[in-house]
């Protein structure tokens, strides 16, 4: 994107309630106030939350910021000024008037679970806590598919049945008339995409695309299918290049995606190297983030616990199209992380946590010519979590052709209603999928500096670095009890 | 030193001053098979208390997994250590009647941190055994989050046994923690200048920010370090029990005792918290209907954390089911067994007394049960189970009704306006 496309759009605003790179790289940046600061009214809810919240803010905001839906209408207006079509105010009407309270109203009227609720009610308490209320689902607890099951509800499903078999056109064409299982189009030992089936009715068109095509999207559309006794003979071509970790990105706990970020207490928080008083110069801020690694497969790689390594992918199109290992836009792309020793991971798995702050150009300057080091962008303030690149550096989207189809049949994303075809959001691009292979190599010593071994590690306290008192300690043997 | 008497020891101990104790405690129960480490806890104490500066590295609750993790860095490890050096081979707990009302620990053979100091420190110079934590171990507050005892990887293999109950051959847990107001605090026994103290009324410590000259002799001696050091006001500082909430002097409680920010905060509903009546000799006044009560003393699944150190710790944590036991004994003491086996299997009144924990910001000091009909009879995990849906009810300190629940969540069915599959 920053690379590639960026570069090719006129024009990129962008609002949000804090620094975030998406700011840094938009040519115009609109201040939206957060939760606390919202002057008018504000609601939320989700589809796996049972409550309903609105509320209004009630700090004064800092600056001059302003509510979405403020901007968005400020927009309309200048859009209707300059382009003379005045519906692009009217769009906002209420929020022009006034009158938010309106859309809230509208959206509660229009929701099954919700509907019968009135905003003045809501605000003044009345189903709950003030602007708190229950999202009336048929049932609490929520039992899924209750009404297909006692009433006459019909599936959500362009038949309005549940089948294991489907005879849309795309479905027999991709070999997915039946449930089958496809390996990854990445992240797998095997024929990328390959669908593991014996079934004489999965017959799906190839294209005449030959099993060693390596193109991302020849890999996506490839319909191969093989029963398992062949697919375990096949080979993945990443794998046999040493690509051999499965990176996995989960989310954290102490985010929200990449919301609250680099907040200090969650990036304290967040990883084995928080520190409040940054005594090692290299970390990018209070914390850093890092990748889990299986203790046994780190050693085999010469990497200790809390060295610094890097992180890379298909170099085909990671960290992005057409990259030149000598150019600067490489080093602010390359994905390097601290490694953090952990048994939980198998050896061929890594983890690396969803959604942190990516390096920008802005925040390598920094941390390359800041005294302190830290990776605190030159007048803007953006504040990454890495040092250099980021999530987006080893992953990649995946358009499976499956969820591309313009007869997909499924429940609208905002609104209350059925639709055929691929969404965004629900079936296109949403952050980024979990499944990438990545080869790890080690680029720096943990030690302070850059010196040696990160010194937690040097205690005898930590994961495979244990000494012997540890090793009672963890079988339990310091204070015994002798049976009566 | 006066002996003092320590229950949880099942014997008399050392301790550099006669025993003085409160009218009420201030006690909690953590359900660590329950604790998610969401750190929620953890930062509602951040955002109320330690957000200034100078307390950057100040976290009076913290969540960490065991066994890797600690905060400060390793510090449970560091105090065994030290107790084993002072007393090699005999950090023994001599297993005991566990039905007996204050013996369910067996009696400890061992020395505690008190004892140990008077054979192994230079008595002039210190009270307590201890040891100050450099201030790197106080940074990354969450060192190896989510970090197992686990077996050594084998390329191209996965576990092909993964893990299994009873117990787990990878395991981890998080140990949910704040100060444990002790009965015989490590941090008051060191103080030179006694500007630590605990309240005569509900037994929380405190120390007093105008008296404290910042020895650090409490940090050194608090064997679970939970008092701090602030640099930039030069006087530690500690968890304070949220006590205007404990009095009810808060403004947000009318009067009525509260529980603490962070056992309100809490996502995984683990905690339960309140103020245990004491007896003349310091035990715990017998008193059937209080929650706390019935959880340490008459289920008996609820177990101080590591009773060996000696300072009587109020902080009581019903033992995570899939940890071996070895560890959990060096950890909670000889109860573990008992513990776990009747959290597994709960009865009747256990059942009930569970859903008590994080359902009001008010403090329980009384709970009723009422019978409610039988709802399933079956097998779990190997044996027959018989429940009940009893209903539970919360009585505050006036007597009065704070809430009901029953074992069985409700079932509400609304009408065929509203849709569930949307
Ligand atoms: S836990 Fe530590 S700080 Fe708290 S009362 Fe006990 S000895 Fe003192
Ligand atoms: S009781 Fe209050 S002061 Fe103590 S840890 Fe909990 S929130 Fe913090
Ligand atoms: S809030 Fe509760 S569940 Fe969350 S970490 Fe704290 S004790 Fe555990």
């Amino acid at each position: 994107m920053i690379k590639n496309v960026n570069p090719n759009i006129e024009m990129i605003v962008s609002f949000d309630i804090q620094m975030t790179a998406s700011i840094e790289y938009a040519d115009l940046a609109l201040p939206a106030n957060s939760w606390l600061e919202f002057e008018d009214l504000e609601v939320t809810a989700s589809c796996s939350n049972p409550f309903l919240q609105a509320w209004k803010g009630g700090i004064q905001p800092v600056f001059d910021s302003k509510d979405d839906l403020a901007i968005l209408a400020g927009i309309g207006r200048a859009l209707g000024r300059v382009t003379g079509d005045d519906r692009f105010e009217k769009a906002f009407k209420f929020e022009h008037e006034g009158r938010r309270d309106i859309y809230l109203q509208r959206l509660l009227d229009s929701s099954t679970t919700t509907s019968g609720y009135r905003v003045e009610d809501l605000m003044a308490g009345k189903y709950g806590p003030p602007g708190g209320a229950l999202m009336n689902f048929r049932t609490y607890p929520r039992i899924p598919f209750y009404e297909q099951i006692h009433d006459n509800e019909p599936f959500h499903t362009d038949t309005g049945r549940l089948h294991a078999y489907t005879d849309v056109p795309e479905a027999i064409e991709y070999g997915e008339n039946f449930i089958v299982h496809r390996e990854g189009p990445e992240a797998t030992p095997y024929l990328p995409n390959v669908i593991v089936s014996s079934n004489p009715f999965v017959r799906p068109e190839d294209y005449g695309l030959p099993a060693d095509a390596e193109h991302w999207d020849e890999r996506t559309v490839r319909n191969i299918k093989m029963p398992w006794k062949r697919v375990k003979t096949t080979k993945n071509f990443l794998w046999e290049k040493g690509l051999q970790f499965y990176c996995l990105t989960p989310k954290t706990r102490h985010r929200v995606h990449s919301g609250w970020s680099n907040v200090d207490w969650h990036m304290l928080y967040d990883s084995n190297f928080g520190d409040p008083y940054r005594l090692d110069k290299r970390a990018p801020s209070v914390g850093e983030h890092q990748l889990h690694v299986n203790p046994q497969a780190a050693r085999d790689l010469g990497i200790n616990d809390g060295d610094y390594v890097y992180v890379d992918a298909n170099p085909a199109d990671r960290p992005y199209l057409g990259a030149k290992p000598d150019e600067f836009f490489y080093r602010v792309a390359r994905c390097m992380l601290r490694v953090k020793y952990n048994h939980a991971y198998p050896y061929n798995i890594v983890m690396m946590k969803h959604a942190p702050f990516i390096a920008t150009e802005k925040s390598v300057r920094a941390h390359e010519s800041r005294p302190d080091g830290r990776a605190l962008s030159e007048n803007t303030g953006y504040q990454a979590n890495l040092r250099y690149g980021s999530q987006q550096s080893i992953t990649r989207n995946w358009h499976m052709p499956m969820h591309q189809t313009d007869t997909l049949f499924h429940k609208s994303k905002v609104f209350m209603k059925f639709i055929f075809g691929g969404e965004a959001d629900n079936h296109a691009l949403n952050t980024v999928p979990k499944e990438t292979l990545v080869r790890v190599t080690k680029a720096e010593d943990g030690g302070m500096g850059g010196q040696g071994m990160w010194q937690p590690a040097t205690t005898g306290y930590t994961p495979d670095n244990e000494n012997d008192f540890m090793r009672s300690y963890l079988a339990g043997e310091i204070t015994r009890v002798r049976k009566a | 030193m006066p002996k003092v008497g320590n229950w949880q020891l099942g014997r008399e101990m050392a301790y550099p001053y006669e025993a003085r104790f409160p009218e009420r405690q201030f006690a909690f129960v953590f359900n660590i098979n329950r604790c998610i480490a969401c750190q929620s806890c953890t930062m509602a104490c951040k955002s109320t208390w330690t957000f200034s500066k100078g307390q950057e590295h100040m976290w009076w609750a913290n969540v960490e997994t065991k066994p890797y993790g600690g905060y400060p860095q390793s510090w449970d490890v560091k105090i065994l250590r030290q107790l084993q050096e002072a007393d090699p081979d005999g950090q023994i707990w001599q297993g005991a009647d566990l039905d007996q009302r204050f013996g369910p620990y067996g009696e400890f053979k061992g020395k505690t941190i008190f004892e140990a100091a008077e054979t192994h420190f230079d008595p002039e110079s210190s009270r307590v055994l201890g040891y100050l934590p450099t201030d790197e171990e106080w940074n990354s507050p969450n060192i190896y989050e989510d970090n197992p005892l686990g077996k050594p990887g084998v390329r191209d293999r996965l576990d092909p046994k993964g893990v299994e109950l009873p117990v787990h051959d990878t395991w981890f847990f998080y140990l949910a923690r704040i100060c444990n107001h002790c009965s015989y605090p490590g941090c008051l026994a060191a103080c030179p200048r006694k500007a630590i103290y605990k309240r005569p009324e509900d037994g929380i410590v405190l120390i007093d920010q105008q008296e404290c000259r910042g020895y650090r002799k409490c940090v050194e001696a608090c064997p679970y370090k939970k008092s701090l050091y602030r640099g930039n006001t030069r006087v530690s500082e500690k968890c304070i029990a949220c006590y205007p909430r404990v009095e009810g002097t808060d403004p947000e409680s009318g009067g009525v005792p509260m529980v603490t920010r962070c056992m309100a905060a809490c996502i995984g509903q683990i905690r339960l918290q309140g103020l245990a009546r004491l007896a003349e000799d310091g035990t715990w006044a017998e008193d059937r209907q209080n929650p706390l009560y019935y959880l340490v003393h008459v289920a008996k699944v609820a177990l101080p954390l590591y009773p060996q150190l000696g300072t009587q710790p109020n902080g009581y944590y019903i033992p995570p089911r899939w940890v071996p036991h070895a560890y959990l004994e060096q950890m909670f003491g000889p109860g573990v067994g008992q513990a776990v086996e009747r959290y597994k299997h709960p009865d009747r009144e256990l059942l009930c007394v569970l859903q008590l924990f994080r359902r009001d910001n008010r403090i329980i000091f009384r709970y009723e049960i009422e019978e409610g009909p039988l709802i399933y009879e079956g097998e779990y995990r190997g044996r027959p189970v018989t429940l009940y849906n009893d209903t539970v009810i919360a009585f505050g300190k006036d007597g009065s009704e704070l809430f009901r629940t029953t074992v069985e969540e409700p079932l509400y069915v609304r009408s065929n306006a509203h849709a569930n599959s949307i």
